[in-house]
Protein backbone atom coordinates (compact mmCIF):
# COMPACT_ATOMS: atom_id res chain seq x y z
CA UNK A 1 0.00 0.00 0.00
CA UNK A 2 1.33 2.86 -1.14
CA UNK A 3 1.51 6.08 1.55
CA UNK A 4 3.15 8.82 0.22
CA UNK A 5 3.69 9.30 -3.66
CA UNK A 6 5.54 12.28 -5.43
CA UNK A 7 4.14 13.63 -8.62
CA UNK A 8 7.05 15.60 -10.43
CA UNK A 9 7.86 17.33 -7.58
CA UNK A 10 9.71 20.89 -8.04
CA UNK A 11 10.74 23.97 -6.07
CA UNK A 12 12.27 26.87 -7.84
CA UNK A 13 13.92 29.65 -5.42
CA UNK A 14 14.47 32.98 -7.28
CA UNK A 15 17.83 34.39 -7.63
CA UNK A 16 18.68 37.80 -7.99
CA UNK A 17 16.61 40.13 -10.80
CA UNK A 18 18.50 40.64 -14.02
CA UNK A 19 17.43 43.62 -16.30
CA UNK A 20 13.71 42.87 -14.89
CA UNK A 21 13.80 39.03 -15.57
CA UNK A 22 13.96 36.88 -12.36
CA UNK A 23 15.81 33.76 -12.22
CA UNK A 24 14.88 30.96 -10.85
CA UNK A 25 16.63 27.98 -9.22
CA UNK A 26 15.20 24.63 -8.87
CA UNK A 27 16.88 23.08 -6.24
CA UNK A 28 14.02 20.13 -6.34
CA UNK A 29 13.24 19.37 -10.23
CA UNK A 30 10.58 17.16 -11.51
CA UNK A 31 11.37 14.77 -8.71
CA UNK A 32 8.71 11.31 -8.73
CA UNK A 33 8.77 8.70 -6.11
CA UNK A 34 6.83 6.68 -3.89
CA UNK A 35 6.93 5.19 -0.18
CA UNK A 36 5.05 1.94 0.41
CA UNK A 37 3.87 0.99 4.04
CA UNK A 38 6.57 -0.43 6.28
CA UNK A 39 9.43 0.64 3.74
CA UNK A 40 12.46 1.96 4.46
CA UNK A 41 13.77 4.31 1.54
CA UNK A 42 17.43 5.65 1.33
CA UNK A 43 17.42 9.38 -0.37
CA UNK A 44 21.13 9.88 -1.01
CA UNK A 45 22.79 12.95 -2.59
CA UNK A 46 25.59 15.24 -1.64
CA UNK A 47 25.21 18.26 0.01
CA UNK A 48 23.30 20.51 -2.26
CA UNK A 49 21.69 18.31 -4.24
CA UNK A 50 17.69 18.81 -2.70
CA UNK A 51 17.60 16.20 -0.07
CA UNK A 52 16.64 18.51 2.43
CA UNK A 53 14.69 20.55 0.31
CA UNK A 54 12.55 17.47 -0.65
CA UNK A 55 12.02 16.84 3.25
CA UNK A 56 11.01 19.97 3.73
CA UNK A 57 8.85 19.77 1.45
CA UNK A 58 7.18 16.64 2.70
CA UNK A 59 6.70 18.49 5.83
CA UNK A 60 4.96 21.47 4.35
CA UNK A 61 7.29 23.58 5.71
CA UNK A 62 7.97 25.18 2.02
CA UNK A 63 5.79 25.98 -0.69
CA UNK A 64 6.32 23.92 -3.69
CA UNK A 65 6.57 25.51 -7.30
CA UNK A 66 4.54 22.44 -9.07
CA UNK A 67 3.45 18.52 -8.74
CA UNK A 68 2.18 16.98 -5.93
CA UNK A 69 2.49 15.16 -2.83
CA UNK A 70 -0.23 12.90 -1.40
CA UNK A 71 -0.65 11.11 1.81
CA UNK A 72 -2.76 8.17 1.07
CA UNK A 73 -3.98 9.80 -1.84
CA UNK A 74 -4.57 13.70 0.02
CA UNK A 75 -2.51 16.59 -1.02
CA UNK A 76 -0.58 17.65 1.39
CA UNK A 77 -0.14 20.68 0.08
CA UNK A 78 -3.90 21.54 0.15
CA UNK A 79 -5.43 23.82 2.74
CA UNK A 80 -7.99 20.69 4.06
CA UNK A 81 -4.72 19.26 5.84
CA UNK A 82 -3.38 21.22 8.42
CA UNK A 83 0.03 21.08 9.76
CA UNK A 84 -1.01 19.44 12.87
CA UNK A 85 -2.54 16.23 11.11
CA UNK A 86 0.23 16.20 8.44
CA UNK A 87 2.30 16.05 11.95
CA UNK A 88 0.29 13.09 13.71
CA UNK A 89 1.05 10.68 10.45
CA UNK A 90 4.90 12.54 9.31
CA UNK A 91 7.37 12.96 11.65
CA UNK A 92 10.93 14.31 11.00
CA UNK A 93 14.14 13.72 13.20
CA UNK A 94 16.45 16.70 12.16
CA UNK A 95 19.90 16.55 11.72
CA UNK A 96 21.36 18.56 15.15
CA UNK A 97 20.06 16.62 18.23
CA UNK A 98 21.53 19.19 20.55
CA UNK A 99 19.81 22.06 19.00
CA UNK A 100 16.60 20.59 17.92
CA UNK A 101 15.93 19.99 22.21
CA UNK A 102 15.04 22.57 24.03
CA UNK A 103 17.87 23.35 26.33
CA UNK A 104 16.15 24.35 29.62
CA UNK A 105 13.50 21.01 29.19
CA UNK A 106 14.10 17.27 30.91
CA UNK A 107 13.51 14.48 28.84
CA UNK A 108 10.47 13.69 30.85
CA UNK A 109 8.58 16.77 29.40
CA UNK A 110 10.12 16.47 26.06
CA UNK A 111 8.29 13.15 25.64
CA UNK A 112 5.70 14.14 27.38
CA UNK A 113 4.66 16.80 24.79
CA UNK A 114 3.56 14.82 21.89
CA UNK A 115 1.79 12.23 23.89
CA UNK A 116 -0.80 15.12 25.98
CA UNK A 117 -0.97 16.74 22.38
CA UNK A 118 -1.71 13.61 20.18
CA UNK A 119 -3.33 11.18 22.57
CA UNK A 120 -5.16 14.09 25.26
CA UNK A 121 -7.01 11.24 26.92
CA UNK A 122 -4.28 9.06 27.55
CA UNK A 123 -4.01 8.16 31.46
CA UNK A 124 -0.64 6.36 31.55
CA UNK A 125 1.67 8.77 30.12
CA UNK A 126 4.95 8.01 32.21
CA UNK A 127 5.19 4.69 31.54
CA UNK A 128 4.34 5.00 27.77
CA UNK A 129 7.72 7.45 28.39
CA UNK A 130 9.30 4.81 30.18
CA UNK A 131 8.26 2.27 26.86
CA UNK A 132 9.39 4.84 24.44
CA UNK A 133 12.94 4.83 26.26
CA UNK A 134 13.14 1.80 26.58
CA UNK A 135 12.54 1.39 23.05
CA UNK A 136 15.39 3.53 22.06
CA UNK A 137 17.52 1.65 24.21
CA UNK A 138 17.50 4.01 27.18
CA UNK A 139 16.47 3.35 31.14
CA UNK A 140 14.21 4.95 33.72
CA UNK A 141 17.52 7.07 34.74
CA UNK A 142 17.28 8.65 31.71
CA UNK A 143 13.69 10.48 32.16
CA UNK A 144 15.06 13.20 34.69
CA UNK A 145 18.45 14.48 32.69
CA UNK A 146 18.12 17.50 30.97
CA UNK A 147 19.84 17.82 27.39
CA UNK A 148 22.90 19.32 28.11
CA UNK A 149 23.48 15.97 30.49
CA UNK A 150 23.31 13.77 27.67
CA UNK A 151 25.76 12.70 24.40
CA UNK A 152 25.16 12.82 20.94
CA UNK A 153 23.97 9.50 20.54
CA UNK A 154 21.81 10.03 23.33
CA UNK A 155 20.80 13.35 22.35
CA UNK A 156 19.54 11.59 18.94
CA UNK A 157 17.64 8.76 20.34
CA UNK A 158 15.56 11.05 22.70
CA UNK A 159 14.73 12.85 19.41
CA UNK A 160 13.52 9.24 18.03
CA UNK A 161 11.45 8.82 20.89
CA UNK A 162 10.01 11.93 20.79
CA UNK A 163 9.24 10.72 16.97
CA UNK A 164 7.85 7.86 17.68
CA UNK A 165 5.56 9.15 20.73
CA UNK A 166 3.08 10.35 18.03
CA UNK A 167 3.32 7.06 16.67
CA UNK A 168 3.47 8.02 12.69
CA UNK A 169 3.24 6.16 9.92
CA UNK A 170 6.48 7.45 8.46
CA UNK A 171 9.36 9.01 9.75
CA UNK A 172 11.66 11.53 7.63
CA UNK A 173 15.35 11.38 8.60
CA UNK A 174 17.37 14.30 7.60
CA UNK A 175 20.92 13.71 7.92
CA UNK A 176 20.47 12.42 11.76
CA UNK A 177 22.68 10.15 12.15
CA UNK A 178 25.41 12.07 10.28
CA UNK A 179 27.09 13.93 13.10
CA UNK A 180 27.46 11.26 15.25
CA UNK A 181 30.32 8.65 15.72
CA UNK A 182 30.85 5.25 13.49
CA UNK A 183 29.93 2.47 16.47
CA UNK A 184 26.90 5.53 17.29
CA UNK A 185 25.42 5.39 13.74
CA UNK A 186 25.78 1.72 13.39
CA UNK A 187 24.15 0.82 17.43
CA UNK A 188 21.00 3.77 15.93
CA UNK A 189 20.78 2.03 12.42
CA UNK A 190 20.43 -1.07 14.52
CA UNK A 191 17.68 -0.12 16.81
CA UNK A 192 15.50 1.28 13.92
CA UNK A 193 15.63 -1.76 12.04
CA UNK A 194 14.77 -3.14 15.36
CA UNK A 195 11.87 -0.65 15.95
CA UNK A 196 10.45 -0.89 12.42
CA UNK A 197 10.13 -4.70 12.93
CA UNK A 198 8.15 -4.37 16.53
CA UNK A 199 6.66 -0.72 15.56
CA UNK A 200 6.26 -0.62 11.79
CA UNK A 201 6.76 2.49 10.93
CA UNK A 202 8.18 3.20 7.31
CA UNK A 203 11.67 5.15 6.91
CA UNK A 204 12.93 8.16 4.43
CA UNK A 205 16.16 7.96 5.46
CA UNK A 206 18.02 11.41 4.33
CA UNK A 207 22.17 10.87 3.91
CA UNK A 208 25.55 11.71 1.97
CA UNK A 209 26.46 8.47 3.51
CA UNK A 210 25.90 5.35 1.25
CA UNK A 211 27.13 2.69 3.76
CA UNK A 212 24.04 3.62 6.34
CA UNK A 213 22.01 3.43 3.21
CA UNK A 214 22.48 0.09 2.86
CA UNK A 215 21.87 -1.32 6.59
CA UNK A 216 18.93 0.29 6.66
CA UNK A 217 17.08 0.54 3.73
CA UNK A 218 15.63 -1.69 1.16
CA UNK A 219 15.48 0.84 -1.47
CA UNK A 220 17.69 3.70 -2.73
CA UNK A 221 17.20 6.70 -5.29
CA UNK A 222 19.90 9.08 -5.84
CA UNK A 223 20.00 12.41 -5.93
CA UNK A 224 21.94 14.86 -7.84
CA UNK A 225 21.70 18.57 -8.67
CA UNK A 226 18.05 18.56 -7.89
CA UNK A 227 17.18 15.30 -9.74
CA UNK A 228 16.88 11.46 -9.11
CA UNK A 229 18.92 10.07 -11.52
CA UNK A 230 19.05 6.18 -10.16
CA UNK A 231 17.02 4.37 -7.97
CA UNK A 232 17.58 0.75 -6.84
CA UNK A 233 16.98 -2.05 -5.03
CA UNK A 234 20.50 -4.12 -5.62
CA UNK A 235 23.57 -2.82 -3.92
CA UNK A 236 25.57 -3.60 -6.77
CA UNK A 237 27.91 -1.36 -8.45
CA UNK A 238 27.26 -2.81 -11.99
CA UNK A 239 23.76 -2.59 -11.90
CA UNK A 240 24.50 1.55 -11.55
CA UNK A 241 24.02 3.83 -14.51
CA UNK A 242 24.55 7.10 -13.51
CA UNK A 243 28.12 8.30 -12.83
CA UNK A 244 27.80 9.89 -9.53
CA UNK A 245 25.63 6.67 -8.01
CA UNK A 246 29.05 5.10 -9.52
CA UNK A 247 31.28 7.74 -7.80
CA UNK A 248 29.47 7.06 -4.31
CA UNK A 249 30.09 3.56 -4.46
CA UNK A 250 33.25 3.83 -5.23
CA UNK A 251 33.89 6.11 -1.88
CA UNK A 252 32.87 3.83 0.20
CA UNK A 253 34.68 1.24 2.01
CA UNK A 254 32.38 -1.33 1.07
CA UNK A 255 32.23 -4.85 -0.10
CA UNK A 256 29.76 -5.32 -2.52
CA UNK A 257 29.97 -8.78 -2.96
CA UNK A 258 29.41 -10.13 0.50
CA UNK A 259 26.82 -7.29 0.90
CA UNK A 260 28.10 -6.11 4.78
CA UNK A 261 29.71 -3.07 5.32
CA UNK A 262 33.43 -4.03 5.55
CA UNK A 263 35.23 -1.51 8.26
CA UNK A 264 33.00 -2.86 11.12
CA UNK B 1 35.34 31.57 36.31
CA UNK B 2 34.28 31.27 39.81
CA UNK B 3 36.06 34.55 40.33
CA UNK B 4 34.15 36.28 37.18
CA UNK B 5 31.13 35.16 39.04
CA UNK B 6 31.42 36.45 42.27
CA UNK B 7 32.58 40.42 40.56
CA UNK B 8 29.29 40.14 38.67
CA UNK B 9 27.38 39.36 41.65
CA UNK B 10 29.10 41.94 43.73
CA UNK B 11 27.96 44.68 41.19
CA UNK B 12 24.54 43.23 41.00
CA UNK B 13 23.80 43.26 44.94
CA UNK B 14 25.47 46.40 44.96
CA UNK B 15 22.83 47.61 42.11
CA UNK B 16 19.65 45.55 43.65
CA UNK B 17 20.10 47.03 47.08
CA UNK B 18 20.41 50.84 45.80
CA UNK B 19 17.39 49.77 43.99
CA UNK B 20 15.68 48.13 47.42
CA UNK B 21 16.93 51.39 49.36
CA UNK B 22 14.88 53.96 46.85
CA UNK B 23 11.78 51.85 46.78
CA UNK B 24 11.77 51.31 50.51
CA UNK B 25 11.94 55.59 50.71
CA UNK B 26 9.81 55.90 48.56
CA UNK B 27 7.24 53.35 50.68
CA UNK B 28 7.88 54.64 53.88
CA UNK B 29 8.58 58.20 52.62
CA UNK B 30 6.32 59.68 55.44
CA UNK B 31 8.05 57.83 58.18
CA UNK B 32 11.66 58.57 56.60
CA UNK B 33 11.43 62.34 55.91
CA UNK B 34 12.41 64.83 58.33
CA UNK B 35 9.50 67.19 56.88
CA UNK B 36 6.85 67.99 55.17
CA UNK B 37 8.03 68.20 51.46
CA UNK B 38 5.59 71.16 50.69
CA UNK B 39 5.81 73.29 53.70
CA UNK B 40 7.48 76.62 52.91
CA UNK B 41 9.47 78.02 55.65
CA UNK B 42 10.83 80.90 54.39
CA UNK B 43 12.35 82.47 56.98
CA UNK B 44 14.54 79.52 56.41
CA UNK B 45 15.14 79.73 52.87
CA UNK B 46 18.46 78.45 50.97
CA UNK B 47 20.04 77.11 54.11
CA UNK B 48 23.42 74.85 53.73
CA UNK B 49 23.19 71.49 55.12
CA UNK B 50 22.40 71.77 58.82
CA UNK B 51 21.17 68.95 61.66
CA UNK B 52 17.89 70.30 60.70
CA UNK B 53 17.83 70.07 57.12
CA UNK B 54 20.68 67.46 56.19
CA UNK B 55 20.21 68.20 52.57
CA UNK B 56 19.83 71.99 53.45
CA UNK B 57 16.21 74.12 52.28
CA UNK B 58 15.55 75.15 48.64
CA UNK B 59 14.71 78.72 47.29
CA UNK B 60 11.22 78.16 49.63
CA UNK B 61 12.41 76.99 52.45
CA UNK B 62 11.53 73.78 51.85
CA UNK B 63 13.42 70.84 53.08
CA UNK B 64 15.46 69.54 50.19
CA UNK B 65 15.83 66.28 51.70
CA UNK B 66 12.28 65.06 52.32
CA UNK B 67 11.28 66.58 48.70
CA UNK B 68 14.22 64.09 47.57
CA UNK B 69 12.40 60.96 49.30
CA UNK B 70 8.78 62.25 48.38
CA UNK B 71 10.37 62.64 44.76
CA UNK B 72 11.05 58.81 44.66
CA UNK B 73 7.27 58.07 44.60
CA UNK B 74 6.95 60.07 41.22
CA UNK B 75 10.00 59.81 39.40
CA UNK B 76 10.34 55.94 40.44
CA UNK B 77 6.66 55.13 40.36
CA UNK B 78 6.35 56.94 36.80
CA UNK B 79 9.40 54.98 35.30
CA UNK B 80 8.38 51.65 36.74
CA UNK B 81 4.69 52.75 34.94
CA UNK B 82 6.27 53.82 31.76
CA UNK B 83 8.27 50.35 31.65
CA UNK B 84 5.38 48.50 32.40
CA UNK B 85 3.00 49.99 29.53
CA UNK B 86 5.88 49.86 26.42
CA UNK B 87 6.38 45.90 27.73
CA UNK B 88 2.42 45.45 27.53
CA UNK B 89 2.82 46.91 23.82
CA UNK B 90 5.45 46.19 22.85
CA UNK B 91 6.10 42.07 23.70
CA UNK B 92 2.73 41.04 21.86
CA UNK B 93 3.46 42.99 18.55
CA UNK B 94 7.26 41.60 19.02
CA UNK B 95 6.18 37.98 19.46
CA UNK B 96 3.68 38.29 16.85
CA UNK B 97 5.49 40.10 14.03
CA UNK B 98 9.10 38.29 14.17
CA UNK B 99 6.96 34.78 14.43
CA UNK B 100 4.97 35.24 11.90
CA UNK B 101 7.16 37.91 9.94
CA UNK B 102 5.79 38.33 6.00
CA UNK B 103 3.43 40.95 5.61
CA UNK B 104 2.21 41.54 8.51
CA UNK B 105 5.81 42.10 10.28
CA UNK B 106 7.10 44.86 7.30
CA UNK B 107 4.76 46.90 7.78
CA UNK B 108 5.43 46.89 11.20
CA UNK B 109 8.41 47.62 10.87
CA UNK B 110 8.10 50.65 8.31
CA UNK B 111 6.17 52.27 10.91
CA UNK B 112 8.41 51.72 13.36
CA UNK B 113 11.32 52.95 11.10
CA UNK B 114 9.68 55.98 10.48
CA UNK B 115 9.06 56.26 14.39
CA UNK B 116 12.53 55.99 15.49
CA UNK B 117 13.10 58.57 12.16
CA UNK B 118 12.41 61.37 14.24
CA UNK B 119 14.56 62.10 17.34
CA UNK B 120 13.29 60.92 20.84
CA UNK B 121 12.93 63.97 22.92
CA UNK B 122 11.92 66.28 20.22
CA UNK B 123 8.79 63.34 19.64
CA UNK B 124 8.10 63.27 23.27
CA UNK B 125 8.13 67.24 23.43
CA UNK B 126 6.07 67.64 20.24
CA UNK B 127 3.13 65.01 22.06
CA UNK B 128 3.74 66.65 25.29
CA UNK B 129 2.73 69.92 23.82
CA UNK B 130 -0.30 68.41 21.93
CA UNK B 131 -1.44 67.22 24.99
CA UNK B 132 -0.55 69.33 27.48
CA UNK B 133 2.14 69.73 30.58
CA UNK B 134 1.45 67.30 33.05
CA UNK B 135 2.51 63.65 35.07
CA UNK B 136 0.32 61.54 32.68
CA UNK B 137 0.56 63.25 29.35
CA UNK B 138 4.18 62.75 30.14
CA UNK B 139 3.62 59.33 30.99
CA UNK B 140 1.66 58.25 27.80
CA UNK B 141 4.51 60.57 25.69
CA UNK B 142 7.34 58.83 26.82
CA UNK B 143 5.37 55.22 26.01
CA UNK B 144 4.61 56.58 22.69
CA UNK B 145 8.37 57.49 21.57
CA UNK B 146 9.50 54.42 23.50
CA UNK B 147 7.95 51.33 22.05
CA UNK B 148 9.08 51.45 18.86
CA UNK B 149 12.74 50.40 20.09
CA UNK B 150 11.89 48.02 22.65
CA UNK B 151 9.38 45.81 19.56
CA UNK B 152 12.74 46.24 17.11
CA UNK B 153 14.84 44.71 19.75
CA UNK B 154 12.61 42.21 20.93
CA UNK B 155 11.17 41.20 17.50
CA UNK B 156 15.51 40.35 16.79
CA UNK B 157 15.32 38.14 19.56
CA UNK B 158 12.05 36.14 18.77
CA UNK B 159 13.16 36.37 15.00
CA UNK B 160 16.64 34.49 16.37
CA UNK B 161 14.47 32.02 18.32
CA UNK B 162 11.59 31.26 15.68
CA UNK B 163 14.83 30.03 13.11
CA UNK B 164 16.09 27.61 16.19
CA UNK B 165 15.35 23.70 15.28
CA UNK B 166 14.18 23.13 18.66
CA UNK B 167 11.35 25.68 17.89
CA UNK B 168 10.20 23.04 14.62
CA UNK B 169 10.42 19.98 16.63
CA UNK B 170 8.34 21.40 19.18
CA UNK B 171 6.38 22.15 16.26
CA UNK B 172 6.15 18.76 15.14
CA UNK B 173 5.61 17.70 19.07
CA UNK B 174 2.11 19.06 18.43
CA UNK B 175 2.03 22.59 19.61
CA UNK B 176 -0.12 25.40 18.31
CA UNK B 177 1.52 28.34 17.49
CA UNK B 178 -0.22 30.01 20.56
CA UNK B 179 1.67 27.38 22.92
CA UNK B 180 4.97 27.72 21.19
CA UNK B 181 5.13 31.31 21.67
CA UNK B 182 4.09 31.07 25.48
CA UNK B 183 6.10 27.86 26.64
CA UNK B 184 9.22 28.25 23.95
CA UNK B 185 9.94 31.95 22.85
CA UNK B 186 8.86 33.98 25.82
CA UNK B 187 10.79 32.50 28.87
CA UNK B 188 13.94 32.37 26.12
CA UNK B 189 13.49 36.58 25.81
CA UNK B 190 12.87 37.27 29.13
CA UNK B 191 16.39 37.51 30.77
CA UNK B 192 17.59 39.68 27.46
CA UNK B 193 14.44 41.92 28.06
CA UNK B 194 15.46 42.55 31.35
CA UNK B 195 18.78 43.57 30.61
CA UNK B 196 17.10 45.80 27.91
CA UNK B 197 14.51 47.01 30.41
CA UNK B 198 17.11 47.54 33.90
CA UNK B 199 19.57 49.67 31.26
CA UNK B 200 16.59 51.74 29.72
CA UNK B 201 14.88 52.46 33.56
CA UNK B 202 17.88 54.62 34.10
CA UNK B 203 17.02 56.50 30.82
CA UNK B 204 13.92 56.98 31.64
CA UNK B 205 14.12 58.59 34.77
CA UNK B 206 16.70 60.84 33.17
CA UNK B 207 13.78 61.46 30.41
CA UNK B 208 11.41 61.94 33.12
CA UNK B 209 13.83 64.38 34.97
CA UNK B 210 14.89 66.16 31.75
CA UNK B 211 10.85 66.94 30.60
CA UNK B 212 10.12 67.82 34.27
CA UNK B 213 13.03 70.55 34.10
CA UNK B 214 12.12 71.92 30.86
CA UNK B 215 8.76 72.23 32.76
CA UNK B 216 6.91 69.64 30.83
CA UNK B 217 6.66 67.08 33.26
CA UNK B 218 5.08 67.26 37.09
CA UNK B 219 3.96 70.69 37.88
CA UNK B 220 4.96 72.74 41.21
CA UNK B 221 4.74 71.58 43.53
CA UNK B 222 4.88 68.30 43.55
CA UNK B 223 8.77 67.17 44.27
CA UNK B 224 9.82 65.68 41.28
CA UNK B 225 13.94 65.38 40.78
CA UNK B 226 14.37 66.65 37.93
CA UNK B 227 11.33 69.88 38.42
CA UNK B 228 13.97 70.28 41.63
CA UNK B 229 17.00 71.15 39.23
CA UNK B 230 14.52 73.26 36.99
CA UNK B 231 13.36 74.91 40.18
CA UNK B 232 17.19 75.20 41.01
CA UNK B 233 18.61 76.63 37.86
CA UNK B 234 18.47 80.61 39.30
CA UNK B 235 19.96 79.61 42.71
CA UNK B 236 22.55 77.21 42.09
CA UNK B 237 25.13 79.69 42.48
CA UNK B 238 24.37 81.25 45.57
CA UNK B 239 23.55 77.84 47.35
CA UNK B 240 24.87 74.53 45.13
CA UNK B 241 23.26 72.11 47.33
CA UNK B 242 19.99 73.34 45.95
CA UNK B 243 20.54 71.25 42.63
CA UNK B 244 23.55 69.00 43.78
CA UNK B 245 21.24 66.69 45.92
CA UNK B 246 18.44 66.05 43.53
CA UNK B 247 21.07 65.30 40.82
CA UNK B 248 22.99 63.28 42.78
CA UNK B 249 19.55 61.22 43.22
CA UNK B 250 19.26 60.69 39.57
CA UNK B 251 22.72 59.94 39.21
CA UNK B 252 22.51 57.14 41.69
CA UNK B 253 19.64 55.71 40.54
CA UNK B 254 20.76 55.82 36.90
CA UNK B 255 24.15 54.27 38.06
CA UNK B 256 21.84 51.55 40.08
CA UNK B 257 20.27 50.39 37.13
CA UNK B 258 23.40 50.68 34.95
CA UNK B 259 24.96 48.33 37.26
CA UNK B 260 22.21 45.56 37.64
CA UNK B 261 22.27 45.77 33.94
CA UNK B 262 25.43 44.93 32.90
CA UNK B 263 25.91 42.34 35.79
CA UNK B 264 22.59 40.27 34.67
CA UNK B 265 24.16 40.63 30.77
CA UNK B 266 27.42 39.27 32.07
CA UNK B 267 25.48 36.66 34.19
CA UNK B 268 23.63 35.49 31.69
CA UNK B 269 26.69 35.21 29.39
CA UNK B 270 28.11 32.80 31.94
CA UNK B 271 25.36 30.68 32.40
CA UNK B 272 25.03 30.33 28.03
CA UNK B 273 28.57 29.41 28.26
CA UNK B 274 28.00 27.08 31.19
CA UNK B 275 25.12 25.35 29.26
CA UNK B 276 26.89 25.16 25.23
Amino acid sequence: MTLLELKNVTKEYPLRRRRGQLKKKAAVNNVSFTIAKGESVALVGESGSGKSTLAKLIMKMEKLTSGQILWNGHNIHSKQLNALTLYKNIQMVLQDSSSSLHPRMRVEEILLEPIHNFFPDKKNDVEECLKLLHLVGLDASYMKRSPNQLSGGQKQRVCIAKALAVQPELIIFDESIASLDRYSQVSILEMLKRIQKQVGPSYLFITHDLESAIQLCDRAAVMYQGEIVETFTHWERELLRHPYSKLLFDTMDFDHKEGKVAAI
Amino acid sequence: MLKRLQQVNKGLLAGVAILIGFFLLGLFAPWIAPHDPLIVNLAARLQSPSWTYPFGTDQLGRCILSRIIYGVRISVTSALVIMFLTLLISIPIALFTGYVRGRSDHMVMRIIDSALAIPDIVLTIAIVGLLGPGLVNMVIAIVVVRWASYVRFIRSLVVKISQEEYILSARMAGNSHFRILKRYVLPQIGMPVLVFSALDMGKIVLNIAGLSFLGLGSQPPTPEWGAMLNDATGYFQISPYVMLFPGLAIVLFVLACQLVSESLGKYEQIAVGKEA
